[in-house]
């Protein structure tokens, strides 16, 4: 008993070692278990954001050979509008298939119309947008990700012009592809990799729980054994604590007939058994570890890929704001040269207008002028006139001087009687001798004021040449000033113009920018989806690692 | 005396107003072809023809200019017997002057007419003689 | 700086200029037309050459004899014009006047005594003729002469309206006037004129007219 006892304790002893044993196969397979769901959900979170990047360029390249067989099929001939529905309907059935919708809205073929038209049936954001940038007609198609019918899909839209028989209609074609179906494809794939994965694990956990199990039992016997069976125990049990220890390369140290004996062939079989499945687990685990290695380093290059795509896009936005800014800038220049323009125009023409009115002072002055030199002239001959009458008045004071001599001479003959008349004679000279005077300032003042009067008609002729230049410069000036304004008046609409066009694209650019925004957005969600991805398969390789280095404690024959 | 002055390019000679029967103005004489040099023409003086003197012509050698100024004085000048019209051309005849001093006596043998000289207003004034304006030769040229 | 003498001294430094500098000369004949510069200034003017068209008509002119004088008695008459043409004696015309003030003697109304009229540092009475010889009343704007005539050695003012000239009349040409007529112009008038228009009037009769209105009362 005492040996039994004994014996009892060290398989006490032994069966406490196997509990830890079992208990840390246990831990190993939940592990493992845990780890490979933990992959698979990994992976299915990291695909999904890569799938979509895939499916949108497979989309688009998709639906722009559809929409390119649509326009070719549609536009080798003006078609009817039956014709087009057929066609719509064929490639509807074409599509059906894949998961993918066509919509063909009705819409009035006048941009402006278009603009709050609701075509046939209510438009979604998508479509607006797509309107709005297809009325400009900056862009033959539009194209990105929305939400169709709950589910997000990749939508192409393009404008296409109406059948036949209605001129005023034009039609807007869009493809829809939900991202949904193709993602369950890769979803698939990826499922059936990770089933594969699962059903490898589950196959090496049902052989060591079997392996387990059986050594559980082989225990349970154990306690109810032979003493001799002792030794052979004892042997065996250093063979299987060998085993157990991980070297499943020792032999069995007896063969025999009996139980122990057959056990130990038994054990002998299983254990190389049991080796060779460690061997294939060994493999495997190698495999995967290798596989996972070489996961983790591709995903660590689709990172660098999607970083270095995240960056572009977001150079691109940088871009893009730039051009937003700029061509901001533009606008409130070409507004500000507008204004300019305008204004220039304003003053432009009141400079023309007031020259106009210089122009008529000028012809006014011109005629005042002539008027003036015609005056000057009747001034002159009047002048001319008073000449006569200048000889006139020298004519009388001349016989009055004669007659005041004569008059001196009676009165000298007349003696005393004569004294007074004397006088009277020599007064009378006196006067001939003024009145003479008075024509000779006549004279010198007729003459005075004819000088004057040529000088004034030379000055007058020279005002009127000078006028007359004046006239000719304001003229030439007022026709330079109507060629400066007519165009000034040109330029104006085409700033306008300019404008117009630069505001459509400072739209455009705004959109671009919402669309490299939302890229952006994507990419830095597939940064971090591809890093989450990193991370879980770095665990994944750990544990990989750590499976691996538990499978590979064990020695087996290679 | 009151003189009547006759100029003669600046140079004043006077006639006795008493002498002189009228002052004429200057008028278109009739030219006397082979007259003496010094008879300007005849005039016709309200109907009867008068010799004119030419005193510039007499004194200066140069016939008087037509001016407004030119004047005839007719004057009687005493002939042996009887006194004749005579007109007395001077360039300028527009002022008479009353002299109250005595002429100064003056005998000139080339000149026999002036009989004298007296200073009036600062200008030298010869006395003509009417009696001897004409050389005997020469009264005999015009009168015969 | 004009001088005696230059061009048009009278109009610059002389009466009729701004007499600034003040011509020297004018101290001495106080108007210009004294002065010798300005009467040989015009002098100068006769020495203008003749035009012959004016030389020919003096000659034409010169030409005419004179008129043939009647040798018989001749009376010269000044003719004028005070309420009627009126003609007397031109040896009775002191001398011809412009109208001058009238100075007015209170407390003495007769309508033919006009008032007082200074000549000449005297006063003179003057008298409407019109009224003494019974026509209308003269009225001031009437005045245009005034003719100082000589009476009996009285110088007695009348005013004129108009003076028409001296007339030389023979004697033969004055017709005696109707002396049956005793009132008004024709007792005054010695004879009639021109187709009986002017009256000769008998100056006499005026003056005594005259003293009998002036006769204290």
């Amino acid at each position: 008993m005492r040996v039994a006892s004994s014996n009892w304790e060290r398989k006490q002893k032994e069966s406490q070692g196997y509990a830890i044993k079992n208990f840390l196969v246990d831990r190993s397979m939940s592990i493992l278990v845990l780890g490979t769901l933990l992959t698979v959900f990994l992976l299915t979170t990291a695909t999904r954001e890569m799938t979509d990047q895939i499916v949108r360029d497979g989309a688009l390249r998709q639906a722009q050979a559809l929409v390119q067989t649509f326009q070719s099929m549609a536009f080798s001939s003006k078609p009817s509008s039956l014709q087009i529905q057929n066609m719509v309907s064929k490639v509807e059935q074409d599509l059906k298939g894949e998961g993918q919708g066509v919509r063909l809205i009705t819409m009035p073929a006048n941009p402006f119309e278009r603009r709050d038209a609701q075509g046939s049936g209510p438009l979604d954001d998508f479509q607006r947008k797509a309107l709005r940038q297809l009325n400009e007609g900056k862009v033959p198609s539009f194209c990105g990700l929305s939400e169709y019918k709950g589910e997000v899909s990749f939508r192409y839209a393009v404008l296409l012009s109406g059948p036949e028989e209605s001129p005023g209609v034009d039609l807007l074609l869009e493809v829809v592809q939900p991202l949904g179906s193709v993602r369950a494809d890769i979803k698939r794939q990826i499922y059936s990799g990770a089933g594969i994965l699962l059903g490898l694990g589950g196959l090496g956990l049902w052989f060591l729980g079997a392996v387990f199990g059986r050594l559980k039992n082989l225990r349970d016997h154990r306690a109810a054994s032979e003493s001799i069976l002792q030794e052979q125990v004892q042997q065996l049990l250093s063979f299987v604590s060998r085993a157990a220890d991980g070297d499943l390369t020792s032999d069995v140290p007896f063969q025999g007939e009996d139980s122990v004996g057959m056990l130990a062939s038994g054990l002998s079989v299983m254990i190389n058994q049991l080796g060779e499945l460690v061997w294939q687990s060994q493999l495997l685990s190698r495999q995967v570890v290798s596989s996972l290695s070489e996961f983790a380093s591709s995903a660590l290059r689709q990172e660098s890929i999607v970083l270095e795509q995240s960056h572009r896009s977001s150079t691109l936005a940088k871009a893009a704001v730039t051009i937003l800014d700029s061509s901001l800038s533009v606008e409130s220049t070409m507004e500000s040269m507008t204004v300019v323009a305008e204004y220039t125009a304003t003053i432009a023409a009141s400079g023309q207008a007031g020259l106009e009115t210089m122009e008529w002072t000028m012809t006014q002055v011109t005629q005042s002028v002539e008027r003036i030199q015609q005056r000057l002239t009747e001034l002159n001959d009047r002048a001319g006139n008073i000449g006569g009458v200048v000889t006139t008045i020298t004519r009388v004071a001349d016989q009055t001087n004669l007659l005041s001599l004569n008059a001196s001479i009676e009165a000298e003959k007349a003696g005393d009687y004569g004294l007074g008349f004397g006088v009277v004679a020599e007064e009378i000279s006196r006067l001939a001798d003024q009145t003479a005077v008075a024509s000779l300032d006549i004279e010198e003042m007729v003459n005075e004021m004819q000088n004057a009067v040529a000088a004034g008609v030379e000055s007058m002729k020279q005002l009127a040449e000078d006028v007359g230049m004046g006239v000719l410069h304001v003229q030439t000036a007022a026709d330079q000033l109507t060629l400066i304004m007519y165009e000034v008046q040109q330029m104006v609409p085409k700033f306008e113009e300019v404008a117009t066009e630069i505001r459509s694209q400072s739209l455009l650019a705004d959109d671009m920018n919402e669309t490299i925004q939302d890229l952006e957005g994507v990419a830095r969600s597939s940064v971090d989806a591809i890093r989450e991805s990193n991370h879980a398969i770095n665990e994944l390789k750990c544990l990989a690692m750590l499976m691996q280095g538990e499978v590979e404690r064990f020695k087996v024959h290679q | 005396m009151l003189y009547l002055v006759l100029e003669i390019d600046g140079e004043c000679y006077g006639l006795n107003a008493l002498s002189v029967t009228e002052v004429t103005p200057l008028v278109e004489l009739e030219q006397i072809h082979e007259g003496p040099e010094f008879l300007a023409g005849l005039l016709n003086y309200r109907g009867r023809p008068v010799p004119v003197l030419d005193l510039r012509r007499m004194i200066k050698k140069k016939p008087c200019e037509k001016r407004y100024c030119t004047r005839i004085v007719i004057v009687e000048y005493p002939r042996t017997t009887k006194t004749l019209t005579l007109g007395l051309m001077a360039q300028k005849v527009v002022r008479s002057v009353r002299v109250t001093q005595e002429f100064s006596p003056m005998e000139l043998r080339n000149a026999p007419y002036l009989g004298g000289a007296v200073v009036e207003r600062g200008r030298i004034l010869h006395c003509l003689t009417l009696e001897k304006i004409l050389s005997p030769q020469q009264a005999l040229e015009v009168f015969g | 700086m004009t001088t005696p003498g230059d061009k048009n001294c009278w109009r610059k430094i002389g009466v009729w200029g701004l007499e600034s500098p003040r011509c020297e000369l004018l101290e001495l004949h106080l108007h210009c037309r004294n002065c010798a510069v300005f009467r040989n200034a015009g002098r100068e003017q006769y020495n203008r050459e003749i035009e012959i068209d004016y030389l020919k008509r003096r000659t034409e002119e010169l030409a005419q004899p004179p008129k043939q004088v009647d040798k018989g008695r001749k009376e010269s008459l000044m003719v004028f014009e005070a309420g009627a043409r009126l003609a007397l004696p031109c040896e009775l015309f002191k001398e011809v006047m412009k109208s001058s003030p009238i100075y007015k003697v209170p407390h003495f109304k007769h309508p033919a005594f006009l008032g007082l009229v200074a000549h000449n540092g005297r006063l003179r009475l003057c008298c409407s003729l019109p009224v003494i010889l019974g026509l209308d009343r003269q009225r001031e704007s009437d005045f245009g002469f005034m003719v100082i005539l000589e009476i009996q050695g009285e110088l007695i003012v009348f005013p004129v309206s108009k003076l028409e000239g001296i007339r030389r009349y023979q004697a033969s040409a004055i017709k005696p006037s109707l002396t049956s007529e005793r009132e008004g112009l024709f007792s005054f008038s010695r004879g009639l004129l021109e187709n009986n228009d002017v009256h000769l009037i008998d100056e006499n009769k005026v003056l005594t007219s005259i003293k009998g209105a002036l006769r204290p009362i």
